[in-house]
């Protein structure tokens, strides 16, 4: 059987854990440290899904602010994405919302999994009930992640490949 | 008569790889290889032809999605790519981007570092998101510290009704003797006061509200009348403590009082703030000293007290937002800052010196104001 490469982009703004969620997937390691990210960085991670071999390209973008704005032509290629929210900055949840549209309309209708990281700091989460509500009624996948601890991160990087694959 | 070939060695030490595209679409290293792609990509270095540069630098393969084109048709303007990341196997991170062009029929690919000096832009970046991250932190906090505000203020309101109450009907049912209701009133005006206070205390820290804005403008209230009333109040406290208010007056024409810019029940809380403050400090069996002076644009309040004074290195945040003496006294430190704002906002100025009776000394200058004529 053939190997499937997919290329995923992380996208969300800055500082809310995309390249800390990577880092879990791939090398199993976390660090406190805050290292923005420049332009694009990429790596691969190699699984199986129902016997097949796959290759995941992931894109781990700069962090879209007013600082450095990130670019289309990067999505360009992309089979799907992961929008990374950071739970205690509820403007994270916003941009992550609007960088969603942005991808659709470059992409298209391709998959794509919300990420509400930082789970292992939920008391300090600024996201209220009214938020959730409203998350709860896109009917989108969503997962509350923890890059630290590890929490849920393969489970979203796997259920996003699912959804890649061909069944 | 010297060559016009380049020098050797030139594409090396401008940090630039060259490499050719061939027909069968791999790349040959052209010229010396700069030291960072000797350190990223050594087995190119050594092989040298028949490379496919996307094995190694992944980004590249998106690249050539826009390279493509130039190179197959010809065009000779060259095409930029976005900046990417390598990490080497220690972790350091090289920043670097690749252009495409034509040139003399020639398809080149440049693999280099980004025109801005990639450290330079990499600390910018770093220390304008880090600023922005504490930024967001620090105004959680002050939110956070205006809803426990709001909180303590609230619940003092509660037993303060209560008390205003009681002392309204001991003197409606008549249930103080004769000799003791001047007490009873002097209780229920402070009560009302206070009452007062924390109503516009939730005003002047509210998001909306602009610090110092008099709220009647009607008539300039009189500093000195306020004094004397606020000692009067005050009185029975500093009797218990066995502390005298002292007052001092120099300049002022008594018939024309002691007027200043501002707002009247601001004004005392600003006044009631201070005094207390004096009273607290003041050891047992000695005098709070009140002076006013006429500057003749302004008039000069200043009240002092025989305690510790303020330690040298607390006096510089005296006047900021939860500024707390080191004896922690369970206040929540936004007394002096509200006078400060109070004061300034009326164009005037605070402040605090220590004392010659060897406490501290606050005071504050407020302009007179100006004279309309009718």
């Amino acid at each position: 059987m053939g190997i499937i490469q997919k290329k995923i982009c992380m996208l969300g703004t800055f500082a809310v854990g995309k390249t800390s969620l990577v880092a879990q997937f791939v090398h199993g390691i976390f660090s406190e440290k805050y290292k923005t990210t420049i332009g694009v960085k990429i790596d691969k991670k190699s699984l199986e899904l129902d016997g097949q071999p796959i290759e995941l390209l992931l894109w781990d973008l700069t962090g879209d602010d007013r600082f450095q704005k990130v670019s289309t032509s990067y999505l360009r290629g992309s089979n799907g994405y992961l929008l990374v929210a950071d739970g205690t900055r509820k403007p994270t949840l916003d941009v992550a919302l609007t960088l969603h549209k942005h991808a659709q309309a470059t992409l298209g209708e391709v998959p794509f999994v919300l990420l509400l990281n930082k789970a292992d700091l939920v008391d300090e989460w600024e996201l209220e009930d009214e938020d959730w509500t409203h998350l709860q009624a896109l009917g989108w996948t969503i997962l509350q992640t923890s890059a630290k601890t590890g929490t849920r991160v393969d489970e979203a990087f796997r259920i996003l490949a699912q959804q890649l694959v061909p069944s | 008569m010297k060559s016009s070939a380049l020098p050797s060695g030139l594409l090396e030490s401008l940090d630039v790889a060259v490499l050719e595209r061939a027909e069968d679409r791999s790349f040959t290293l052209l010229g010396e290889a700069p030291p960072w792609l000797r350190h990223l990509w050594p087995t190119a270095v050594a092989t040298r032809e028949h490379l496919h540069p996307e094995t190694r630098f992944i980004f590249l393969e998106h690249f050539y999605d826009e390279a493509g084109p130039l190179w197959d048709q010809d065009e000779e303007a060259p095409i930029t790519s976005e900046m990417w990341t390598e990490v080497d196997a220690t972790g350091h991170e090289w920043l670097l981007e690749a252009t495409a062009l034509k040139l003399e029929g020639r398809s080149l690919l440049l693999l280099k570092f980004p025109t801005i000096a990639p450290e330079n832009y990499r600390e910018v970046l770093q220390k304008s998101r880090e600023l922005s991250l504490e930024h967001y932190r620090l105004h959680k906090e002050i939110d956070r510290r205006e809803v426990l505000l709001h909180c303590i203020v609230h619940d003092l309101s509660t037993p303060l009704a209560a008390i205003n109450g009681s002392l309204r009907l001991l003197l409606d049912d008549a249930l103080v003797p004769e000799e003791g209701e001047p007490l009873v009133h002097i209780g229920l005006r402070q009560t009302d006061k206070m009452r007062g206070m924390m109503r516009e205390m939730l005003e002047a820290f509210s998001r909306h509200a602009q610090p110092g804005q008099p709220l009647d403008t009607d008539a300039a209230p009189d500093l000195g009348a306020a004094v004397q009333e606020l000692t009067t109040g005050l009185a029975p406290s500093a009797t218990l403590k066995g502390v005298r208010f002292h007052i001092e007056t120099e300049g002022a024409n008594s018939s024309h009082g002691w007027p200043v810019v501002g707002e009247a029940t601001r004004l005392e809380r600003v006044l009631f703030n201070l005094l207390e403050n004096a009273l607290r400090y003041a050891p047992v069996d000695s005098e709070v000293v009140i002076r006013l002076m006429d500057e003749g644009p302004s008039i000069r309040f200043s009240v002092e007290d025989a305690g510790a004074g303020v330690p040298k290195d607390e006096v510089y945040r005296l006047f900021r937002k939860f500024a707390q003496g080191s004896g922690k006294t369970g206040q929540v430190g936004l007394g002096l800052y509200f006078c400060r704002i109070t004061i300034e906002g009326w164009g005037g100025a605070i402040g605090y010196n220590p004392s010659p009776l060897g406490g501290a000394c606050f005071w504050f200058r407020l302009p007179k104001p100006t004279v309309q004529s009718h």
